[in-house]
C-alpha cells in the first residue's frame, strides 16, 4: 500500500514537470518595429525556438531608436531591435553599455529592401541617379543621424552629386509614398512593401535598390540591454540561439522554399505587411542566418556622423558590437548551410 | 545733533534694524533668483551624490558647459535667433488683430453677440493639435509656424482685451458721448488706456504660448530653432544638448516676461506698482 502512496506521489511530480518548467521559464522583454526585418523574433516566438531555451517572451512596441535606448539602459527592456544610428554611438559614448548583438537587417546582394523610385511621368528623365539633380525627393530621417541619411550620402557620391543639388523633403516612408502619388516629389526613398506597392500601382520605377546604393550596409541590429547582457549572460545565450534559429527558418523559406507558407502566416500575422501575396513580390531584408553585423561598415557610418556634427567623440564601435552571443550560438548551431 | 540723527534714533528706538538675512528674503529679486539656484543646487548635489542617473539627467555644472561650448561654437545663437524670429512675427501677426478685435467688440454689443460664441467655440482646440491641418493649408515653410503662433497668442490677448474694455466704468462712456466724443476719440482715449493693463497680461500669457508651440511647430519640416534642436538631441540622444535646449527656452520666456512687464511699466504709467508697494508695507 505503501509503495502505491509513493508511486502515485512520483507520478504526479512527473506529470507536473513540464507546467513547472513553463512557470520557471526566464522572462524576457523585447521591444520589436511590426517590421518585416523582426521576423527572427517573431518565427522564433512562434515556432516555440524561445521555449525550448526555457524563455518566456514578451514583445513590446516601441517607435524610435532613442525610446529604445532609454528603455534598454533603465531595464525596462532586455532585447530590442533597432538602427545603429547615430543615437546608438552617442548613448556608447555617454557611458550606457547597450550592445549591439547581431544582424537584424541589412543590404545583402538582392535584399535590397530600401530603395529609390522615381515617378512615372520622370521616368524618362530620371534614368539614373545623376539625373535627380535640381528635383525634389522624398528621403526619410534626414536631419537626426539616420542609416538613411548615409545611404543617401553613397548615392550622392556615386552620382557625384551635393545634397544642395537636390531638394529634400523629409518625410515619413508613408508619407513619401503619398507625395509621390499626388506629384508632390518627382522621386522617393522607399521601404518594402511600398516600394514594390509604388511600381504595382503604377506610380512610379524602381531606379535603385539599397543592396546597390550601399552594399551590405547595416540597416537594423539585435541589441542586448547591458543588465541583460551582463547580469543574465546565460539567458542572453540561449536567447540568441532562439533568434538565430528563427533567422535560419526565414532563409530557409525565402532562400530555398522550405515551409515557405508557414513563415508567411507567420509574418503576416505579426508584421504590418498583412497580405500574404506581397511576400511573392517585395524584396525581403536581408538577415544573417550566422548573425554576425557588418562591423566595418558600422565604423564606416560612425565616421560619418562623427564629420557632420551628429557625434561629438568618436566611439570604438569594437566595444558596441559585442560578438560573444553569436559565437556561441554558432557552436551549438554550426554554420549555415 | 543734525535732522537726520534724529530720524536715525528714533527709528532705532522703536524697532530693531532688521538683519541681512531678513533684508535679503524680504527682496523680490533675491527670492526670484533665489528659488532656481536653490534647484540648480540641489540638482547638481542629487547628481553628484548618485542620486540621479548622470548619464539621463547630466549634472546642471556639465549642461552649463555644454552651454557655453554651444553658444561659443555659434550653434545655439543660430536657434535662438530662428525661435525667436519666428516668435516676434507670428505674436505680432496674433496679437495686433487681437487687441483691435478686442476693443471693437469690447464697445460693440451688437459685434460681441455676433462673433464671440464662434471665436470661445474655437479657442478650447489645443492649437498644437490644429497645427497638422495648418500644415496642409501653409506648406512645410516657415508661414506655418508664423500661424501656429499667431492662433495661440490671438486667443490669450483678444479674451483679456476685451474683458479690459468690458470691465471699464460705464460711466466713462456715457461722459465721452455727452461731451460729443467721436467713436475713434472713445477708443483711443477710454478704451485703450483702460484695457492696456489687461492687453498687457494678455500678452505676456501668449508669449508663454507662443513659445510652447513654436517648440513644437519647429520639430516639423525645418533644421533650425531650439525645438528642432531638441528634437535633434533627443534623436541622436545627446541628452545634454536636449538639457541646454530645454533651459535656454525656459530662460526665453522668463526673459521675455520681464521684457513685457518693462514695457508695460513704461506705458502704463498710472498702474500701481505691485514690487514697490510691497517693499513699502
Amino acid at each position: 500500500m505503501k509503495l502505491l502512496k509513493w508511486c502515485a506521489v512520483l507520478l504526479t511530480a512527473a506529470l507536473c514537470l513540464p507546467a513547472a518548467a513553463s512557470l520557471a521559464a526566464d522572462p524576457v522583454k523585447v521591444s520589436v518595429y511590426q517590421s518585416v526585418s523582426d521576423a527572427g523574433i517573431y518565427i522564433a516566438a512562434d515556432k516555440g525556438y524561445f521555449a525550448e531555451q526555457g524563455i518566456a517572451i514578451d514583445l513590446i512596441q516601441l517607435d524610435s531608436v532613442s525610446s529604445v535606448v532609454t528603455a534598454l539602459a533603465s531595464g525596462q527592456m532586455d532585447v530590442a531591435g533597432g538602427a545603429p544610428s547615430a543615437a546608438i554611438y552617442n548613448s556608447a559614448r555617454q557611458g550606457i553599455g547597450i550592445r549591439v548583438v547581431a544582424d537584424k537587417g541589412s543590404m545583402q546582394k538582392g535584399g535590397g529592401y530600401i530603395g529609390l523610385v522615381v515617378r512615372k511621368e520622370m521616368a524618362d528623365k530620371i534614368k539614373s541617379p545623376a539625373d535627380l539633380k535640381g528635383h525634389n525627393v522624398a528621403w526619410s530621417g534626414v536631419g537626426v543621424g539616420t542609416t538613411n541619411e548615409v545611404a543617401l550620402d553613397h548615392l550622392l557620391k556615386s552620382a557625384g552629386l551635393k545634397e544642395s543639388e537636390l531638394s529634400l523633403q523629409n518625410l515619413t516612408f508613408g508619407d513619401s509614398l503619398a507625395a509621390l502619388a499626388s506629384g508632390s516629389v518627382d522621386a522617393a526613398y522607399l521601404i518594402e512593401p511600398l516600394m514594390q506597392s509604388a511600381e504595382q500601382r503604377g506610380i512610379g520605377k524602381i531606379l535603385v535598390t539599397g543592396d546597390e546604393m550601399y552594399p551590405n550596409q547595416q540597416v537594423a541590429v539585435l541589441l542586448f540591454g547591458p543588465d541583460f547582457a551582463a547580469k543574465r549572460a546565460d539567458v542572453a545565450r540561449r536567447f540568441m540561439v532562439a533568434y538565430l534559429k528563427g533567422v535560419r527558418a526565414y532563409n530557409d523559406a525565402f532562400r530555398k522554399d522550405i515551409d515557405r507558407a508557414t513563415i508567411v502566416s507567420i509574418l503576416t500575422k505579426n508584421t504590418s505587411v498583412k497580405k500574404p501575396e506581397l511576400y511573392e513580390k517585395m524584396v525581403m531584408p536581408g538577415l544573417n542566418p550566422d548573425g554576425k553585423v557588418n562591423a566595418e561598415g558600422m565604423t564606416a557610418d560612425m565616421q560619418w556622423f562623427l564629420s557632420r556634427g551628429f557625434l561629438k567623440e568618436p566611439v570604438d564601435v569594437a566595444k558596441v558590437v559585442d560578438n560573444s552571443f553569436v559565437d556561441q550560438a554558432m557552436k551549438q548551431l554550426g554554420p549555415y548551410k | 545733533m543734525s535732522d537726520q540723527e534724529e530720524v536715525i534714533r528714533i527709528i532705532g528706538a522703536s524697532e530693531h534694524r532688521p538683519s541681512l538675512w531678513a533684508r535679503l528674503t524680504g527682496s523680490n529679486w533675491f527670492m526670484a533668483i533665489a528659488s532656481p539656484v536653490l534647484m540648480l543646487l540641489l540638482w547638481e548635489a542629487a547628481s553628484r551624490a548618485g542620486l540621479l542617473d548622470r548619464r539621463f539627467f547630466p549634472a546642471p555644472s556639465s549642461v552649463l558647459g555644454e552651454l557655453v561650448a554651444l553658444t561659443a561654437s555659434g550653434e545655439l545663437l543660430v536657434h535662438v535667433g530662428w525661435t525667436l524670429q519666428r516668435v516676434a512675427i507670428g505674436f505680432c501677426f496674433g496679437a495686433v488683430p487681437a487687441i483691435l478685435l478686442g476693443l471693437v467688440m469690447g464697445l460693440s454689443p451688437g459685434l460681441n453677440a455676433l462673433l464671440r460664441p464662434a471665436i470661445a467655440a474655437i479657442y478650447p482646440i489645443p492649437k498644437v493639435a490644429l497645427f497638422p491641418l495648418i500644415m496642409l493649408i501653409f506648406g512645410l515653410g516657415e508661414t506655418s509656424k508664423w500661424v501656429i503662433v499667431a492662433i495661440a497668442v490671438f486667443f490669450q490677448v483678444f479674451f483679456s482685451t476685451l474683458a479690459g474694455v468690458m470691465n471699464i466704468d460705464r460711466i466713462y462712456l456715457d461722459v465721452a458721448v455727452n461731451f460729443g466724443a467721436s467713436r475713434w476719440q472713445a477708443y483711443r482715449t477710454i478704451a485703450l488706456p483702460a484695457a492696456l493693463p489687461f492687453i498687457f497680461t494678455g500678452c505676456q500669457l501668449g508669449l508663454g504660448m507662443a513659445l510652447i508651440v513654436v517648440v513644437v511647430a519647429e520639430q516639423f519640416g525645418t533644421k533650425t530653432g531650439l525645438g528642432f534642436m531638441i528634437w535633434r538631441s533627443w534623436q541622436i540622444f545627446e541628452v545634454r544638448d536636449m538639457f541646454v535646449a530645454l533651459i535656454v527656452v525656459a530662460l526665453l520666456g522668463y526673459g521675455s516676461q520681464l521684457a513685457m512687464m518693462s514695457l508695460e511699466r513704461w506705458l502704463v504709467r498710472w498702474k500701481p506698482r505691485q514690487g514697490r508697494e510691497q517693499v513699502g508695507t
